[in-house]
C-alpha cells in the first residue's frame, strides 16, 4: 500500500514538475531596476506622480520624483501606470495544501487539540501551483497557517517566491494559531440541545484554560531556574510546553480565531486575564461579528485580522452587506485592521476583498493599508514590508490601474528584488482556451 | 612406557591444534574457468576462485586449486561477480500495518499507533521464509540491509547475508541504522509533514530527558523517583549520542532539505536513502558528508519513448518541445547517481520502494540512460554500498580474505536475461536453477 502511495506521489510530483517546467520557463530577473514615470502609491508617504523607484538587489534604494539613473540599471517605463507595495494576506493556507480533496496533498491540519510545537514553516511547499497564481495578482507575502484543534501550531510569514521555505520566510514563526471554542450552534446539521452545547463549550473552555495554566506554570518554573539555578534541581524539559514559552514571553503573538460577538467578548476577558499573568501579545482573527462589538475590541486594544470580506452573512437574518462592512466598521472604531482571505487557491482575490471593504465603508486608502502596512505592523515587520520606502525589501508591483478593480491588470511583480515571471497555471489555461478553434477534427 | 604415552598424547593434541589453526578441517570450494568481475571494474578471464570456511582464499588467473577443494567448472561461460548489496531493502517485510480505528486521544497516540518503532528489529518482523530472498539472489544479490515497512520510524535495519531461507545465524550485523521517513500516521499525530518534523524533535528531547533521569537515578541514591521503562526512547539513545546513523528515506529536494533542517537542530549522523532528487542538493550532501543509498525506482518511460511505439499523427513543434522537456526531466532522474558520483558524494545502492518485478527494467534504464559504465554500476552495488553500511567491512569484493559472498551469473549482469545460476553467500553455495 505504501509502495503504491509512494509511486503515486512520485509520479504526481514528477508530473507536477513537468507542469511547472512547461508553465514557467522564464527565469526571474535580479539586479538593478529603475521603474520610471510611474504613479507611486507609497502607502506611508502619499502618492508620487511620475516618480522613480530604484531597486538594487533585494532592496528599494530610491523612491522619489527623479534621480540620476546609472547605465547599469534596467529601465522599466511605467508611464500611465501605478506602483504599489506588494499586498500581504494576513491569513491563508498557501503552501500547506494543494488540492483539498486529495489527502496526500493536504498538510495543513495536524491531529491533536494543543499543538503549539507544530510549525507551518517546516511544511511549506515552495512549488505549489497556487503560489504563482497568487503572486501575479500582486499578493507578494502571506501568512500561512496550520488549522485544526484549539492550538493548531505556529503560522509563518512568507514571501511568494523562493525554492525553499528558508528562502521564502520573512518570519518562521509569525503567530500561534489559537481557535477559540464556539458556544454557537454549528448549523442546520447540528442537532445538539442548548444544554449540550453549553456543556461542551464549558468543557472545552476549561481544557483551554487548564492548558494555559499548565503552560504558564511551566514557563515560570523554567524562568525561575534559569534566572537563579543555585540550590534548585533542574526541571525536566517538556517538549510540548517548551513551545509555549516564546508565546508567553510575547516573542510570538497569539492569533485568536473567533467569530461570534459573544465569543469575542469572552476572548477579550480572557486576554485581559492573560495580560496580567504573562507578557503574551494577542491578535484577533476572523471576527465575522466583530462589528457588533467593535467598541469593546477597540477598548481592549487588540489588532484584528478580518476576513474573508467576500463572504455571506454569518446569520440568515443579517443583511447581505455585513461581511463587506465589517472591516470598515472595526477600522472606524479605531482598531488596526488587516485583511485576510483564509483561502488557498483564491488568495489571488485579496485585492478584490480589499476593494469590497473599501466600497463598503473602509475607503480606498485604508483598505490599501489593510493589505500592506497594517499587517506589516501587526507582525512587526514594518521595517521590511508594507510600503514603498528606501531601505525596505523590494516587494512591489506595477499595475495598469487601481488593482482593486477586477478589469485592471497587474503587469509586473517584484519579490525581494526578483522580477517575477508573470505566468502561472491560470494564465496558461487562459491563453490555451482564449482563441480555440471551434471546429472539431474528424 | 608412561613417558611414551604422554608423548603420543601431546603429539595428537598438537596435531589437532595445528589442523585447526590452518583451517584445513573444512574443505575448500572452487570455481574454475570463469570470468571474474572485480569491484574495481577489472575483469580476469579463465580465472579461478577458491573459498573456504566462508572466506575467499584466492581469486585470479593461475591460482592453484587446493587438493581438498570441491571444484565446479564454469566452462568459460560463467561470470563471477562480488555479491550485490542492497543497502535498504524491504525484501521479506510484511506490508505496512493498516490502522482502521480512530483512537480517543488522537493527539497522543501510543508509539505503535503513531508509527514510532525505533526499538523494532527487522529480524523480528521480516518473514524469514519469504520467496523474495531467492528471487533477489537470482538477480545477483547476496547481502541486504533489511528494514520493515511502516510509518515515521519503522524500525532498525539488519544486515543479512542472504540465503534462500534466512536463519538468524545469517545476520551479519544488527542495528546498522534506524529507519526514518516522512510517512504520516493515519488519523493520529503525527499526520502531516510538519507533525513529523515536530514529533521527531520532541522524541529526541524526551530521550535526552529520560537518559539524564536514568543517569541521576543511577548516581544518586535518594529522593529521585525511578525513571520509567521506555524501550522506544531508549532505542533512540544511539542516534542521540551519534553512535548510530539514521537511514532517512526521502526523495524530493524539499524533503531532503527538511532532513538538513532537522540535522541542524538535532545534530545526528545520517544516510540518505532513495534520494531520487539528491542530485539537486549534491553540493550540500557532499559538504555535510552524507552518503546516499540511491534508488533506481525511476518513473516508467513515456509511451512515445518505447521501442514499439507507433506515432499516430503528426508531432507538432509544440508537442515535440514538450516531449523534449519531459524527457530531459526523466534524464535528470536517470543520471542522479552519476551526478552524485561526479560531485564527490559517496553513493551506494538501495532498492527501497522498488518492486522486485520492476528491477530488471529499471536496471536496464539505469544502464541505458544513467550515463554510467557497467563497472561504475558494479562498484555502486558492491564496494560502495558495503562501505556505507559497515565501514571497513570485508564485504563487497573478490579479494583474498573477504567474505565469500559472490554470484555466478550466466552472462554479464547488464545483459538481457542475465541471472545468477549459483550464489555463494558467506561461503555457502546455493544452486539457483529451478
Amino acid at each position: 500500500m505504501k509502495a503504491i502511495k509512494s509511486t503515486i506521489l512520485l509520479i504526481a510530483a514528477f508530473l507536477l514538475a513537468q507542469t511547472s517546467v512547461a508553465q514557467i520557463t522564464e527565469k526571474p530577473g535580479f539586479g538593478k531596476f529603475a521603474i520610471t514615470n510611474a504613479d507611486i502609491y507609497t502607502v506611508t508617504n502619499g502618492v508620487i506622480e511620475d516618480g522613480v523607484v530604484l531597486i538594487e538587489g533585494k532592496t528599494i534604494t530610491y523612491v522619489g520624483e527623479s534621480t540620476d539613473i546609472g547605465a547599469d540599471f534596467t529601465q522599466i517605463d511605467a508611464s500611465g501606470k501605478r506602483v504599489y507595495p506588494g499586498f500581504i494576506d494576513a491569513g491563508t493556507g498557501l503552501g500547506l495544501q494543494e488540492i483539498g480533496a486529495v489527502a496526500v496533498t493536504n498538510d495543513q491540519n495536524e491531529v491533536g487539540t494543543f499543538n503549539p510545537y507544530i510549525m507551518a514553516f517546516t511544511a511549506i511547499n515552495p512549488h505549489s501551483a497556487a503560489i504563482p497564481v497568487t503572486r501575479t495578482s500582486g499578493v507578494t507575502t502571506v501568512i500561512s497557517a496550520p488549522g485544526s484543534g484549539v492550538i493548531s501550531g505556529k503560522a509563518t510569514l512568507i514571501n511568494l517566491y523562493g525554492n525553499s521555505p528558508d528562502s521564502m520566510a520573512v518570519l518562521q514563526k509569525a503567530g500561534l494559531i489559537h481557535n477559540w471554542p464556539s458556544a454557537d450552534r454549528g448549523g442546520w446539521w447540528d442537532d445538539r440541545t442548548d444544554e449540550e452545547i453549553e456543556k461542551q463549550y464549558k468543557e472545552q473552555l476549561k481544557k483551554l484554560k487548564d492548558y494555559w495554566k499548565k503552560a504558564i506554570t511551566y514557563h515560570d518554573m523554567m524562568a525561575s531556574f534559569e534566572e537563579d539555578p543555585s540550590g534548585k534541581e533542574e526541571p525536566d524539559t517538556d517538549p510540548q510546553l517548551e513551545a509555549m514559552r516564546e508565546v508567553i514571553d510575547g516573542d510570538v503573538p497569539v492569533i485568536v480565531s473567533v467569530d461570534s460577538g459573544k465569543d469575542i467578548l469572552k476572548v477579550i476577558d480572557w486576554i485581559e486575564e492573560m495580560r496580567e499573568k504573562t507578557d503574551a501579545r494577542f491578535i484577533l482573527a476572523g471576527l465575522e461579528e466583530g462589528w457588533l462589538v467593535a467598541e469593546e475590541i477597540a477598548e481592549a486594544d487588540v489588532p484584528c485580522l478580518v476576513g474573508p470580506v467576500l463572504d455571506t452573512p454569518p446569520e440568515d437574518y443579517m443583511g447581505y452587506q455585513v461581511a463587506y462592512q465589517n472591516a470598515g466598521k472595526l477600522h472606524a472604531a479605531g482598531i488596526p485592521v488587516a485583511l485576510m482571505t483564509q483561502d488557498i487557491e483564491n488568495v489571488r482575490n485579496l485585492p478584490f476583498n480589499a476593494g469590497f471593504a473599501a466600497t463598503y465603508g473602509m475607503g480606498i486608502e485604508e483598505a490599501l493599508k489593510a493589505i500592506t502596512i497594517v499587517p506589516a505592523r501587526i507582525f512587526g515587520v514594518e521595517d521590511k514590508l508594507g510600503s514603498i520606502e528606501e531601505g525596505k525589501m523590494a516587494n512591489l508591483f506595477i499595475a495598469d490601474g487601481d488593482p482593486f478593480e477586477p478589469m485592471n491588470h497587474v503587469e509586473q511583480v517584484f519579490i525581494e528584488g526578483y522580477k517575477i515571471p508573470m505566468t502561472n497555471r491560470h494564465r496558461k489555461l487562459y491563453e490555451q482556451f482564449l482563441n480555440r478553434d471551434a471546429t472539431v477534427s474528424e | 612406557m608412561k613417558r611414551l604415552l604422554s608423548g603420543v598424547c601431546v603429539f595428537i593434541v598438537g596435531l589437532a591444534f595445528s589442523y585447526s589453526a590452518s583451517a584445513q578441517g573444512v574443505p575448500a570450494k572452487a570455481f574454475e574457468n570463469v570470468t571474474l568481475h572485480k569491484a574495481d571494474g577489472s575483469t580476469v578471464e579463465d580465472a579461478v576462485i577458491v573459498w573456504r570456511n566462508g572466506v575467499i582464499e584466492a581469486a585470479g588467473k593461475n591460482v592453484s586449486i587446493p587438493f581438498d577443494a570441491e571444484v565446479w567448472d564454469g566452462g568459460d561461460s560463467l561470470h563471477v561477480y562480488p555479491g550485490f548489496i542492497d543497502g535498504y531493502a524491504y525484501w521479506g517485510s510484511p506490508d505496512q500495518k493498516q490502522f482502521e480505528d480512530t483512537p480517543k486521544y488522537r493527539g497522543k497516540p501510543s508509539y505503535e499507533r503513531a508509527g514510532i518503532r525505533p526499538e523494532r528489529q527487522a529480524r523480528e518482523a521480516v518473514k524469514m521464509d519469504s520467496d523474495d530472498f531467492k528471487k533477489v539472489m537470482k538477480k545477483g544479490f547476496t547481502t541486504a540491509a533489511l528494514g520493515t515497512k511502516g510509518y515515521m520510524i519503522p524500525g532498525q535495519l539488519d544486515l543479512f547475508l542472504l540465503q534462500p531461507e534466512l536463519q538468524i545465524g545469517d545476520l551479519y550485523k544488527g542495528g546498522v541504522g534506524m529507519q526514518m521517513q516522512f510517512e504520516e500516521s493515519y488519523r493520529v499525530y503525527p499526520s502531516t509533514v510538519m507533525g513529523i518534523m515536530a514529533r521527531f524533535e520532541q522524541l529526541m528531547m524526551e530521550a535526552k530527558a529520560l537518559n539524564e533521569w536514568q543517569g541521576y537515578y543511577a548516581s544518586s541514591s535518594t529522593e529521585i523517583a525511578p525513571p520509567p521503562n521506555d524501550p522506544v526512547l531508549e532505542a533512540l539513545y544511539p542516534v542521540m549520542q551519534n553512535e548510530q546513523r539514521i537511514f532517512f528515506k526521502a526523495d524530493s529536494k524539499e524533503m531532503i532539505e527538511r532532513v538538513f533542517a532537522l540535522q541542524d537542530k538535532l545534530d545526528f549522523d545520517w544516510v540518505l536513502v532513495s534520494g531520487m532528487e539528491a542530485y539537486k542538493v549534491a553540493d550540500e550532501l557532499k559538504q555535510r558528508d552524507v552518503p546516499v543509498l540511491a534508488s533506481i525506482n525511476f518513473p516508467k518511460k513515456p509511451e512515445w519513448k518505447k521501442e514499439d511505439y507507433e506515432e499516430e499523427g503528426e508531432v507538432t513543434d509544440e508537442m515535440q518541445g514538450f516531449r523534449d522537456k519531459r524527457w530531459n526531466a526523466y534524464l535528470a532522474r536517470y543520471r542522479n547517481i552519476k551526478k552524485l558520483m561526479e560531485d564527490g558524494v559517496q553513493v551506494g545502492f538501495a532498492s527501497a520502494d522498488l518492486e522486485l518485478k520492476e528491477m530488471a527494467d529499471r536496471m536496464k534504464d539505469w544502464s541505458e540512460y544513467g550515463d554510467v559504465t557497467p563497472e561504475e554500476m558494479l562498484k555502486v552495488m558492491t564496494a560502495n554500498t558495503a562501505d556505507i553500511l559497515v565501514k571497513g567491512s570485508a564485504l563487497g569484493g573478490l579479494k583474498k580474505g573477504q567474505v565469500a559472498s559472490f554470484s555466478i551469473m550466466n552472462k554479464p549482469f547488464i545483459e538481457e536475461k542475465a541471472a545468477a545460476v549459483y550464489s555463494v553467500s558467506a561461503g555457502e553455495l546455493n544452486e539457483l536453477n529451478d
